[in-house]
C-alpha cells in the first residue's frame, strides 16, 4: 500500500548533556493524500514534536518517515530546507507573521521563496481577507491574523500542511471558521492536512484521527464519515 | 532560601548566555584598563628608574672646574662634610680605531661609589691596559679584542693616555647615559660613538676632569620631584665654598708647574739655537764646492759640443764633394756612352751601307753573270739558229730534190698523164714521209728554238712571227699527207722561206741585241770593278771605325768600373766618418747626462740640506712660538669658572623626563573616549536585557518579590560585570601596557629590562566606582521604567512595535524600485529607531576612536619632518661664552663659511611669558634687520611669509599663541631677567619645537635700552662635511655646538616613543570596535529570534536568512563607520591639544589613509562579527524559537 505519509518507528530524542529525554517511540502511522488528519493528545505527548519532525523543523533520531515517497530521515540539512521551502506549509499557534510587512507583503515573502507559487493576492482573497491586503499585523484581529497565515502557508502550495493548534489563540467562533476554511482547503485542493489539538472534539472532522500518548501513538483511526465543523460543538 | 533560588537564577543567566555578559565584561575591561594602563606606565617607568638611579647612586652634583681638582682634592672636602659620597673622575675624548673607520670615544675613569656602572658581560678592568666599553659598542668590538687609539689623534690626546692599545675585557651600562645620546666632541665627526672605562690609573693627567658628588637621597625626594630640586639646591649652597677652594688652589699648582716648565724651556731652546746656526754655516760651505765642480764639468760639456757640431759640418762637406765628383763621372760616362752610341749608329749605317754595296754589287755581278750568261746564251742561240740552218738546208735540200723530180716527171713528155700521176704518187709517196719528217723536225727544232728564244729573251714581234711561220711550217708538213705533192711542194717551200726569212729577222735581231747586250756587258763589268774597288775601300775604312769604337766601349766600361769603384770607396769612407761622428755624439750624450744627473743631484742635495735646516728653523721657531705662548697663556691663566651641575645636566635624565610625561600626556584625555563608548555600550546592553527579561520580571512580580530583590538581580548582573572587568582590567592592563611600552623604549633606555610593576590603587577605586556608578545607575533607570507598568501588564509579552508606513513609501518612484528585501530593511531601521540610533553610535565611536589613534600618529609622525624641513633651516646652534664684538662675529662667520656655511648672529635668552592662567617659557631671539634671517628660520603664516617686526611688535609661535590665547593684535607679556615687558603680537608663525618670540635689534634696543648681546651663532649645513661639529667647536669664544640633527634624532626617537604608545591606543581601539559591534549585532539578533525562526521555517536557506536579518546591520555599519570619520578628525583635534610636551606642540592632522584604515577596520571586524553570527543563525533550533512564548 503506498501511503502519502508513511512513519515506521520513528524515535525523538532530546539529548542535554548527559541527560535523555524520550520525546518521542515507537511512532508509526500513515496518512493518504487528502486527508484531513487530526493529531490528538494531551499537553507533552509529543504532538508538536511529531509534526516539528514532519516539517523538516527537526530531525528525527531513529525510524524513517517517508513523504511521497522519500525518506525525510535521510535528508540533509540543505535538502530539509528545500523540503520546508517547497513542500511544507506551516500554520502556528501564534500565526508568526511578520510585524514590519502588510498581510498582502507576508504572504508575498512566502511566495517568493518557492519555485511554483499560488498569487498572493488570490490566495488571500480566497482566505477572504480582499479587504485588508495593505494592513500591518498590528492592526489585524487574532482571526484575520491567522487567515494570513494560512494565505502564507497555502500561497506556497506545498503538498502537506500543518498546523500546530491553530485556533488556540482564537476564540471559538473564529476558531472554528478557521477549521471550517482548512477544511475546505484540505477538500477543495486535495491537499493533505495535519492538525494538531489538544481538542478531542475535533477529530469528528478528521478523515484521521492519530492518538499520541505518552510519546507514542497509541491509536489510529480512520473516520469513515466525517462531520462538518459547523455540527461540532465543544 | 528565596535568595539562594534567585541567586542561582542569576548565576545561571551569566553562565548560560555567557556572550552578553562577556561582552560587557571586555568593553568595560577595556576601558577601564586602558586608561589605568596608560596612566600608569610613567609611574612605572619613573619608579623604575628612581630604583635604578638609587641603586647605582648616580650623582647629585657635579663640581666642575676650568682647571679640574688635585687628586687630593676629594678627601679634602670630605675630611671637611658630612653624610656626602663624593669620587673624583677623569674624563678624556680620544680617536680610537673601529672596524671601518676611527671614532671618538669618550673615556671615564672606573668610578667606585657613584654612578656605577652595571656589567652586562665580561668583568670590570682590573689592569691598565684593560678597557670596559658601551654596551653600544658591541657590534664593534667583542671580548678580548684589541682597543686602540687612533693614529689621527694629536699629541695631547696621545698623551693623556698611558698606554695606546688596550683590551675589551667587558660590557657595561653606565648611569650618565640611559639614553643612546653619547654627547659631542671636538674631536672627529663632533659626535661621540660610546663611552668606554679605564681604571684611573691608566690616565695620565694627575688631576680630576670633575668631582661627582653624591648624598643618600630620602625618600620623598623621588625622581624629578619638587623635594628632590630644594634637596640639590641647598646641597649646592653647602658644597660651593670648599669646591671654591679647591678649584682655587690647583690654580696656584698650576701655576707654579707652569712658570718651572718654561724656565726649562727657554734654556733648552737657547742650546738649540746655537746648533742650528752652526750646521747652517758646515752646509752652506760643502754646498758650495759641489756646485763649482758641476760648473767645471759643464764647461766641458760645451766645448765637446762644439766639436762635435764642426765634424759634422766636415763629414757633410765632404760628402757633398765626393757627390759632385762622383756626378761628374758618370756625366762624363754619360757623354762618352752618348758618343759611343751615336759612332755605333754611324757604323752600323755605314756598316748598312757597305753591306747594301756589296748586295748591290753582287747583285750587280750576278746581273752581270745573268747578262753574260744570257749573252752566252745568245751566242748560242746564234749558233743554233745557225744550226738550224742546217736542218733548214736539208728540207730545203729535200725539197729542192722533189721538187726536180717532179718537175721532172712533169716534163717528162714520155710519160702520160697517168703515168705521170702514178710516177707522182709513187714519188710522192716514196718521200713524203721523209718530207714531212724533215719539216717536222725542221718545225719542232724552230718551235724549240723559238720557245728557247722566248724563254730566254722574252717576246718579240720578230720572234712572235717566226714562231708563227714554223707553226705554219708545222701545219704545212702535217697536212703533207692529205695535200698534194706539187701543192705541198709549193707551201713547204713558202714556209720555209718565210721561214728563212723570219729566221733572218730574227737573227739580225738577235745579233744586234747581242751586240748591244755585249756593249752593255763591257760597261757593267767596268762599274762593277768601279765598285768592287769603293767597296774595298769602304770596308777598310769601316773597320778601321770599329777599331774604334770597340777601343772606345773599353775605354768606357773601363771608366764605368773605375767609377763605380770611385763611389764604393767614396761611400765606405763617408760611412766611416759618420760612424765615428756617432761615436762622439755619444760620447756627449754620455757626458750631457752625466752633467745633467749632476745637476739634479746638487739641486737634491741643495733642497735636503734647505729641508732639513728650514724644518729646524721652525721646529726652533714653534718651539719659540710655544714658549711665548706658555709665557702668555700662563699670564693668562685666570682664577678657573666653578660650575655645580645637578642632574639636569645629564641628557639622559632629562630625556626620561619628557618621554615619560608623553605617556600620560596622551593618557590624559583619550582614554575618557573608550570609558564614554564603554558606558554607552554596556548600558545599552542592560536596558535591553532588562527589557527581554520583562516575562521574568513580571512572573517574579506575581511571585510576590519585591521589587528591591528583582533589581537585585540585575544590579548584580550589571555590577558584577563593571567590578570584574575593573577588577581584572585594571591590574592586567596596568601591568601589561607599561611592560610593552618599556620594550619599545628600551631601544633607548636600557638601564632597565622590564619595569617595576605598580599599581595606583587609588585610581584603581576612582575607576571602578565610575563604571560601577555608571551600570547600576542606568540598570536602575531601565527597571525603573518597566516597573511602571502593572505586573499583569509585564507579565504579558510586550506588544510587538506597530508596523507603520515609512516615509519613502509615499515616494512610489523609489519605493518601487526596491526589492522586497530591501523594503523590509527601510521598514526595519525606521521601526527601530533606539536600535539604529546606538548602532550608528556605536560604530561610529569606535571607528572615531581609531581614526583618532591613527591621528595622534599622524600628527606626531611629521613633527620633525616639518620643523627642519621647512623651519628651522640652520644645522648648527652655537653658544659663545661672552658676547661677541662685531669683528669677532665676523671672524666666526668666515670660519663657519669654510667649513660650513653661512650664518648669522642673533640674540638667544630664555624669556617666560605668560597670561593670567598660564606661564610658557620661551626663546626671545633677536637678530639684526638687514639680516637674511628667514634662511635660517622660516617664519610663515599660512601661506605669508613674515619679516622681522618694527620695535615694539613681536613675532610669535602658534603654540604660544594658542597657550595663551593670543591673537594678532594682542599684546603677549613676558619676563625677561626678573623685568616684565609687554609688545604687540604682530604675527603668529608655525613652529612645533619650543616657543619663540622674535624681535629685531632696533626693537630689542628700543625695549631694554641695551643693544642686543649676541652670544648665539646659527649656522647652515654644507652637504659632505662631516667635521663641521668639530671645527665650530674649535672657533675662539665657542662653548657649545648643537647640531640639529641631533635634536631631530632626540625628538625623533620621543616621536617614536610616542608612536608605540600611539599603535597600542589603536591596537586598543581595534578590540574595543569589535566587541561592541559584536556586542550590538549580537542583541539585534536575539531581539528578532522569533522573526528570524519564522523566515526560517517558510524554508529561507540559510544565505537568504543571513540576508534577511544582516542587511539593517550592514547599512548599519558603512554609515556608522563613515560618520565616525568626522567625530574622529574632531576628538583628534581635542586629544592633540592635550597631548603637551615640553618641547614640541603639534597640529591635529589626519591623514588620509588613516581615514581608511579606520574604515576599514571597522568593516572587516563587522565582517567576522557577521560571519560568527551566521554561524550562530544556522544553529537557531526554529522549533524552540517559535516556542518561546508558550
Amino acid at each position: 500500500m503506498y501511503s502519502y505519509i508513511f512513519a515506521e518507528n520513528v524515535s525523538k530524542t532530546y539529548r542535554s548533556g548527559e541527560v535523555l529525554i524520550p520525546a518521542l517511540h515507537d511512532v508509526s502511522f500513515t496518512v493518504e493524500e487528502g486527508e484531513l488528519c487530526v493529531i490528538v493528545g494531551p499537553s507533552g505527548a509529543g504532538k508538536t514534536t511529531l509534526l516539528n519532525i514532519l516539517g523538516g523543523m527537526d530531525t528525527l533520531s531513529g525510524g524513517r518517515i517517508l513523504l511521497d515517497g522519500e525518506n525525510i530521515a535521510s535528508f540533509g540539512p540543505r535538502r530539509l530546507i528545500e523540503y520546508r521551502r517547497r513542500d511544507i506549509g506551516f500554520v502556528f499557534q501564534f500565526y508568526n507573521l511578520i510585524e514590519n510587512l502588510t498581510a498582502l507583503e507576508n504572504v508575498e515573502l512566502a511566495a517568493q521563496v518557492c519555485e511554483a507559487p499560488l498569487d498572493a493576492r488570490e490566495t488571500l482573497e480566497k482566505v477572504g481577507l480582499s479587504h485588508r491586503l495593505g494592513n500591518f499585523p498590528s492592526q489585524l484581529s487574532g482571526g484575520e491574523q491567522q487567515r494570513v497565515a494560512i494565505a502564507r502557508a497555502l500561497a506556497k502550495n506545498p503538498k502537506l500542511l500543518l498546523c500546530d493548534e491553530p485556533t488556540g489563540a482564537l476564540d471559538y467562533e473564529t476558531g472554528k471558521a478557521i477549521l471550517q476554511l482548512l477544511a475546505d482547503t484540505c477538500r477543495e485542493r486535495k491537499m493533505t492536512v495535519i492538525i494538531i489539538t489538544h481538542n478531542s472534539a475535533l477529530t469528528a472532522m478528521a478523515d484521521r484521527v492519530i492518538r499520541v500518548k505518552n510519546g507514542t501513538v497509541s491509536a489510529q483511526e480512520i473516520n469513515e464519515h466525517p462531520l462538518p465543523i459547523s455540527e461540532i460543538e465543544w | 532560601m528565596v535568595k539562594s533560588a534567585l541567586a542561582k537564577n542569576t548565576i545561571r543567566e551569566i553562565l548560560h548566555a555567557p556572550g552578553r555578559y562577556l561582552a560587557m565584561l571586555g568593553i568595560i575591561l577595556l576601558g577601564a584598563g586602558f586608561f589605568a594602563g596608560l596612566r600608569n606606565t610613567r609611574d612605572s617607568i619613573l619608579i623604575t628608574a628612581d630604583s635604578y638611579y638609587r641603586e647605582i647612586a648616580f650623582f647629585d652634583l657635579q663640581l666642575v672646574s676650568g682647571l679640574g681638582f688635585e687628586k687630593d682634592a676629594p678627601a679634602r672636602i670630605l675630611a671637611q662634610t658630612d653624610g656626602l659620597s663624593l669620587e673624583g673622575v677623569i674624563q678624556a675624548d680620544a680617536m680610537v680605531v673601529f672596524p671601518d673607520d676611527d671614532r671618538v670615544v669618550r673615556f671615564h675613569s672606573l668610578p667606585e661609589e657613584i654612578n656605577r656602572v652595571s656589567l652586562t658581560e665580561g668583568r670590570l678592568p682590573e689592569k691598565e691596559d684593560e678597557v670596559l666599553l658601551d654596551e653600544l659598542l658591541k657590534p664593534y668590538f667583542s671580548l678580548g679584542e684589541p682597543f686602540s687609539l687612533s693614529s689621527l689623534n694629536n699629541s695631547d690626546t696621545w698623551d693623556s693616555f698611558e698606554k695606546d692599545e688596550f683590551t675589551v675585557v667587558g660590557f657595561c651600562h653606565s648611569p650618565l647615559y640611559i639614553n643612546y645620546e653619547r654627547g659631542s666632541s671636538t674631536m672627529g665627526s663632533g659626535s661621540v660613538s660610546g663611552f668606554a672605562y679605564l681604571l684611573e690609573e691608566a690616565f695620565s693627567a694627575d688631576y680630576y676632569t670633575s668631582l661627582y658628588l653624591s648624598v643618600p637621597t630620602p625618600a620623598d625626594a623621588f625622581l624629578y620631584s619638587e623635594a628632590y630640586e630644594e634637596m640639590v639646591k641647598a646641597l649646592q649652597d653647602y658644597v660651593k665654598p670648599l669646591a671654591r677652594n679647591e678649584a682655587d688652589r690647583r690654580h696656584g699648582i698650576l701655576l707654579k708647574a707652569g712658570e718651572d716648565a718654561l724656565a726649562e724651556g727657554e734654556a733648552e731652546y737657547a742650546k738649540g739655537m746655537e746648533a742650528y746656526l752652526a750646521e747652517k754655516a758646515k752646509a752652506e760651505s760643502q754646498l758650495e764646492e759641489a756646485r763649482q765642480a758641476l760648473l767645471e764639468g759643464e764647461e766641458e760639456l760645451t766645448s765637446g759640443e762644439k766639436a762635435y757640431e764642426e765634424g759634422l759640418i766636415q763629414l757633410e762637406t765632404a760628402r757633398a764633394q765626393a757627390e759632385e765628383a762622383l756626378k761628374s763621372g758618370e756625366e762624363e760616362l754619360e757623354a762618352a756612352l752618348k758618343r759611343l752610341s751615336q759612332g755605333e749608329q754611324e757604323y752600323g749605317e755605314g756598316l748598312a751601307q757597305y753591306q747594301a754595296g756589296e748586295a748591290a754589287y753582287a747583285a750587280g755581278l750576278a746581273q752581270y753573270e745573268a747578262s753574260a750568261s744570257s749573252y752566252g746564251n745568245l751566242a748560242e742561240l746564234y749558233e743554233s739558229t745557225v744550226s738550224f740552218r742546217n736542218t733548214y738546208d736539208t728540207l730545203l735540200q729535200s725539197i729542192g730534190e722533189l721538187s726536180a723530180l717532179y718537175t721532172d716527171i712533169n716534163l717528162d713528155p714520155n710519160l702520160d698523164l697517168e703515168a705521170r700521176t702514178k710516177a707522182l704518187e709513187a714519188l710522192w709517196a716514196a718521200r713524203r714521209e721523209k718530207l714531212q719528217a724533215d719539216a717536222l723536225s725542221l718545225a719542232t727544232a724552230v718551235q724549240e728554238l723559238a720557245d728557247r728564244l722566248e724563254r730566254e729573251m722574252g717576246s718579240s714581234p720578230a720572234l712572235s712571227e717566226f714562231k708563227a711561220m714554223a707553226e705554219n711550217l708545222r701545219q704545212t708538213a702535217e697536212s703533207l699527207s692529205s695535200s698534194e705533192m706539187g701543192e705541198a711542194l709549193t707551201n713547204l717551200s713558202r714556209d720555209s722561206r718565210n721561214l728563212l726569212s723570219g729566221a733572218s729577222a730574227l737573227m739580225k735581231e738577235l745579233g744586234t741585241q747581242a751586240e748591244s747586250a755585249g756593249a752593255q756587258l763591257e760597261e757593267a763589268r767596268k762599274s762593277l770593278n768601279e765598285s768592287r774597288k769603293q767597296l774595298n775601300a769602304a770596308r777598310a775604312k769601316l773597320a778601321e771605325a770599329r777599331e774604334e769604337l770597340d777601343e772606345g766601349w773599353e775605354a768606357y766600361f773601363a771608366g764605368e768600373e773605375s767609377l763605380r769603384v770611385a763611389r764604393e770607396e767614396s761611400a765606405s769612407e763617408l760611412k766611416k766618418a759618420e760612424k765615428e761622428l756617432e761615436e762622439a755624439a755619444k760620447k756627449l750624450e754620455k757626458g750631457r747626462k752625466e752633467t745633467e744627473e749632476g745637476r739634479a743631484a746638487l739641486e737634491a742635495a741643495e733642497n735636503e740640506a734647505k729641508e732639513a735646516l728650514e724644518s729646524a728653523r721652525l721646529e726652533l721657531e714653534s718651539a719659540r712660538n710655544d714658549l711665548d705662548k706658555g709665557h702668555r697663556d700662563l699670564a693668562a691663566l685666570e682664577i678657573p669658572a666653578l660650575y655645580l651641575l645637578d642632574r639636569n645636566t645629564n641628557v639622559g635624565y632629562v630625556c626620561l623626563d619628557n618621554d615619560a610625561q608623553i605617556v600620560s600626556s596622551v593618557a590624559r584625555v583619550f582614554p575618557l573616549f573608550f570609558f564614554l563608548i564603554a558606558a554607552l555600550i554596556c548600558t545599552t546592553t542592560m536596558a535591553r536585557m532588562v527589557d527581554e527579561q520583562r516575562g521574568q520580571l513580571g512572573v517574579l512580580l506575581a511571585l510576590g518579590y519585591s521589587r528591591f530583590r528583582i533589581m537585585g538581580k540585575f544590579l548584580f548582573y550589571a555590577g558584577s560585570a563593571a567590578l570584574l572587568g575593573c577588577g581584572i582590567g585594571i591590574p592586567l592592563l596596568s601591568l601589561f601596557f607599561p611592560q610593552i611600552l618599556w620594550q619599545a623604549y628600551r631601544i633607548m633606555y636600557s638601564f632597565a629590562p622590564i619595569l617595576e610593576f605598580s599599581v595606583d590603587w587609588k585610581l584603581l577605586l576612582i575607576i571602578s566606582g565610575l563604571y560601577l556608578f555608571a551600570m547600576l545607575f542606568v540598570t536602575w533607570l531601565s527597571l525603573k521604567g518597566q516597573f511602571q507598568d502593572m505586573p499583569a501588564a509585564i507579565l504579558r509579552p510586550r506588544a510587538p512595535k506597530l508596523g507603520r508606513r515609512v516615509l519613502l513609501e509615499r515616494v512610489p518612484l523609489i519605493w518601487k524600485r526596491l526589492s522586497f528585501m530591501n523594503k523590509v530593511t527601510v521598514r526595519n531601521l525606521f521601526r527601530y529607531r533606539a536600535r539604529v540610533l546606538m548602532m550608528l553610535l556605536g560604530v561610529a565611536g569606535c571607528t572615531a576612536l581609531m581614526v583618532t589613534g591613527y591621528g595622534i600618529r599622524d600628527s606626531v609622525e611629521d613633527v620633525v619632518k616639518d620643523q627642519y624641513d621647512r623651519i628651522t633651516l640652520y644645522e648648527y646652534d652655537v653658544s659663545f661664552k661672552d658676547a661677541m664684538t662685531d669683528s669677532e662675529q665676523q671672524d666666526f662667520l668666515e670660519l663657519a663659511r669654510r667649513y660650513s656655511g653661512e650664518g648669522i648672529f642673533v640674540m638667544n635668552q630664555t624669556v617666560s611669558a605668560y597670561s593670567a592662567k598660564r606661564e610658557k617659557s620661551a626663546y626671545l631671539i633677536s637678530a639684526a634687520e638687514d639680516s637674511d634671517f628667514s634662511a635660517f628660520i622660516k617664519l610663515r603664516q599660512g601661506k605669508q611669509d613674515l619679516s622681522l617686526p618694527e620695535p615694539g611688535q613681536v613675532l610669535i609661535n602658534t603654540a604660544l599663541a594658542r597657550d595663551l590665547h593670543l591673537k594678532t593684535g594682542d599684546s603677549i607679556h613676558f619676563r625677561l631677567d626678573e623685568t616684565e615687558y609687554s609688545l604687540r603680537v604682530a604675527g603668529i608663525f608655525e613652529n612645533y619645537i619650543y616657543n619663540f618670540l622674535i624681535i629685531s635689534d632696533e626693537g630689542y634696543r628700543t625695549l631694554t635700552g641695551s643693544e642686543a648681546p649676541k652670544k648665539t651663532a646659527f649656522v647652515l649645513k654644507r652637504d659632505g662635511v662631516t667635521d663641521a661639529t668639530a671645527r665650530l667647536l674649535g672657533a675662539e669664544g665657542v662653548v657649545s655646538v648643537t647640531a640639529g640633527s641631533q635634536m631631530k634624532d632626540r625628538i625623533g626617537s620621543i616621536m617614536e616613543n610616542m608612536i608605540y604608545v600611539v599603535l597600542l591606543t589603536i591596537v586598543c581601539s581595534a578590540a574595543l570596535a569589535f566587541i561592541v559591534i559584536f556586542n550590538l549585532i549580537h542583541i539585534n539578533i536575539t531581539e528578532r529570534m522569533r522573526e528570524i525562526a519564522t523566515v526560517k521555517v517558510l524554508g529561507f536557506f540559510p544565505g537568504e536568512t543571513a540576508a534577511y536579518v544582516l542587511r539593517e546591520n550592514i547599512l548599519l555599519t558603512a554609515l556608522g563607520s563613515l560618520l565616525g570619520i568626522p567625530l574622529g578628525i574632531a576628538l583628534n583635534r581635542y586629544v592633540m591639544q592635550a597631548v603637551q610636551v615640553d618641547l614640541v606642540s603639534f597640529q591635529a592632522r589626519v591623514k588620509f589613509p588613516s581615514m581608511i584604515f579606520s574604515v576599514a577596520f571597522t568593516i572587516l571586524f563587522s565582517l567576522v562579527v557577521y560571519v560568527i553570527m551566521m554561524w550562530k543563525l544556522s544553529k537557531i533550533d526554529m522549533a524552540q524559537a517559535l516556542k518561546a512564548a508558550e
